[in-house]
């Protein structure tokens, strides 16, 4: 690389790391681009900053904080393309018919949870961060992370309960 | 724990397991975009061994592929020549470089004139410069704030007009992404096109223009920018390229989930917005595919291993099928290396590291053998690449234009 003595260890904590950072801006944008875009423009800086970031330690708790906030402030100014109607086909059709049916429904339903219930449900179900630890991330008080939280999964709630609902019709 | 909360873990864990391997080139590319924001931070970062690294770059490009004209839209059909053996090392000449005021991102040409697209000094914004070929100076400037957003690609129209591409950047608003119509002799922006519409990249042929967007490949006249037609895709178009022999448009899709990425290639009818063919490229963990490039009646990608080797593909463009295949690097001094970006002219095919600098010659008529040495002299990154038959002009990261001369061809 360009001979930084730094840049090795951003180097071998950006490889070991980028699978489940992605992971982590997949939940958080429901679409893998726009993690993708996401993780790049957050580790880019990372490592534009990383003497700074290794020296106050936890670079991971830093990152993850980063794209928390990428996500949301991105999704305030994120323009909502029109996606097209009818497309010719899915590259991947095999894989949405795998999904269960109830987990569609679920992740159709995060998609449409505002960003910061989204976020908070992510870090709280994906990342098992306790509810103060979700506050210091997103920097909130605690009590916005319950309400927000409670919000979010009686919306979840409300999207199971219809499609429980619908399971049971007769036929 | 309720049901809603079980539910809730559950497809979050399992809309994580589903995810694709990392793309490789990933990595490369977060490097490349943090060495630039680095190098915005700290100012006068040109010295004088990048100058010499970047001298040794236009050197070594020359030498190594002769003659390189670069373009994305059309060419004449390649003549079939035989590759010589590995090109002799040149002799060091003295480029002499051409500062630019920004960070160079994209390259046009015409007969008269080199425009680069550049990211702005204080780096945001996007500046084209014009840099007249018969004195190698700038001759025009874009207005600081006539083009907003993140410069991404530029490309000479079919009449004396330059088409821009931006995105939105940090901190900017939405309608800083989109085509912009330029005055090539003026560089004043004649026309906003798509204003707020995020594309990924753009190709230019005659009076048509595709651009390549989330879920649809839009077309417009490139006289008028008149949206002709917005062709649905199931995923995202990537690098729409023209193949004029093939009467085709050649889409790289990036497939989305499963155990494995998987990239798609799309033969489309320009008019009809039919599917001609397909091509779905199996990447396994630790693979990347790189941009296209359309030459005559093939089209031509890299598909990187995680090795560091790069196999690179020529396709028959209305097929879509593997022509030839060749691996071209091996060495262990280029172990390391992606190649992620191609440029290609006349019988010439230069392949490019973003992560190691390294670049490859070869042949367009027989891609399956390099014909020059890996070169890691070029690390101080070739940003863009601009050629016709009669000369070929290299940006590089650090913000220069590098006048190559009058190239000789790859094969020898």
């Amino acid at each position: 690389m360009s001979g930084d003595a730094d840049e090795p260890s951003f180097t071998d904590f950006a490889e070991a790391r980028l699978p489940a950072l992605l992971r982590y801006a997949y939940l958080l944008c429901g679409d893998r681009q726009l993690a993708e875009d996401v993780v790049q423009t957050v580790l880019a800086r990372t490592y534009a900053a990383w003497p700074g970031v290794k020296t106050k330690g936890n670079p991971e708790a830093y990152v993850r904080r980063a794209i928390v906030n990428a996500f949301v402030n991105r999704w305030r100014r994120r323009v909502h393309e029109e996606p097209v109607a009818n497309v010719p086909e899915y590259a991947q059709p095999a894989e949405r018919a795998q999904l269960y049916e109830e987990h569609a429904a679920m992740w159709a339903a995060l998609g449409r949870l505002p960003q910061r219930q989204r976020a908070v449900l992510v870090l709280r179900y994906y990342e098992d961060l306790t509810e103060a630890e979700i506050a210091a991330t997103l920097r909130c008080s605690l009590g916005t992370v319950k309400s927000q939280a409670s919000r979010g999964l009686d919306k979840l709630r409300d999207v199971l309960g219809l499609q429980d609902h619908e399971e049971v019709q007769p036929t | 724990m309720s049901r809603v909360e079980d539910v809730l873990r559950g497809t979050l864990l399992q809309a994580s397991e589903t995810q694709p391997d990392v793309d490789p080139l990933l990595l490369a590319r977060i490097e490349t975009q943090g060495r630039r924001i680095k190098r915005r931070r700290v100012t006068s970062a040109v010295t004088a061994s990048v100058l010499a690294a970047v001298a040794i770059v236009g050197v070594a490009v020359i030498a190594a592929t002769g003659h390189l004209g670069v373009s994305r839209k059309s060419h004449p059909a390649p003549s079939v020549a035989a590759p010589t053996s590995t090109a002799p090392i040149p002799t060091p000449l003295a480029p002499s470089a051409i500062a630019l005021t920004g960070y160079p991102v994209s390259t046009a040409i015409d007969s008269t004139a080199v425009y680069v697209l550049q990211t702005g000094q204080n780096g945001s914004g996007a500046v084209v410069q014009r840099i007249d070929r018969a004195t190698n100076r700038i001759t025009m400037t874009s207005a600081a704030s006539a083009l907003p957003g993140d410069a991404s690609q530029v490309a000479r129209g079919s009449r004396d007009d330059l088409w821009v591409l931006t995105r939105q950047g940090p901190n900017e608003p939405a309608s800083a992404s989109g085509l912009w119509l330029l005055n090539a002799q003026t560089l004043a922006v004649e026309r906003p096109i798509s204003q707020g519409t995020y594309f990924y990249g753009f190709t230019v042929a005659g009076n048509n223009l595709w651009a390549g967007a989330p879920y649809a490949l839009y077309e417009f006249d490139a006289t008028t920018g008149k949206q002709l037609a917005a062709l649905p895709y199931p995923n995202i178009a990537v690098t729409p390229t023209y193949s004029p022999t093939a009467g085709v448009i050649d889409v790289r899709d990036v497939g989305g989930a499963g155990d494995n990425f998987a990239a798609a290639l799309y033969a489309l009818d320009p008019t009809a917005g039919t599917r001609l063919a397909s091509r779905q490229i199996s990447v396994s963990q630790g693979e990347g595919v790189g941009p296209l490039v359309s030459y005559g009646d093939a089209v031509y990608f890299l598909q990187v291993g995680g090795d560091g080797t790069g196999t690179l593909h020529r396709l028959n463009a209305r097929t879509l099928q593997d022509e030839q295949v060749g691996l071209v690097s091996t060495g262990s001094d280029v172990a390391a290396a992606h190649y992620s970006d191609i440029y290609i002219a006349n019988d010439a095919l230069l392949l490019y590291s973003q992560s190691t600098g390294v670049t490859v010659c070869t042949s367009a008529s027989a891609p399956a053998a390099p014909v020059s040495a890996p070169n890691s002299a070029t690390r101080s990154t070739i940003a863009a690449v601009a050629a016709d038959a009669a000369g070929t002009y290299i940006a590089t990261g650090d913000g220069q234009v590098i006048p190559a001369g009058n190239l000789a061809g790859c094969t020898g």
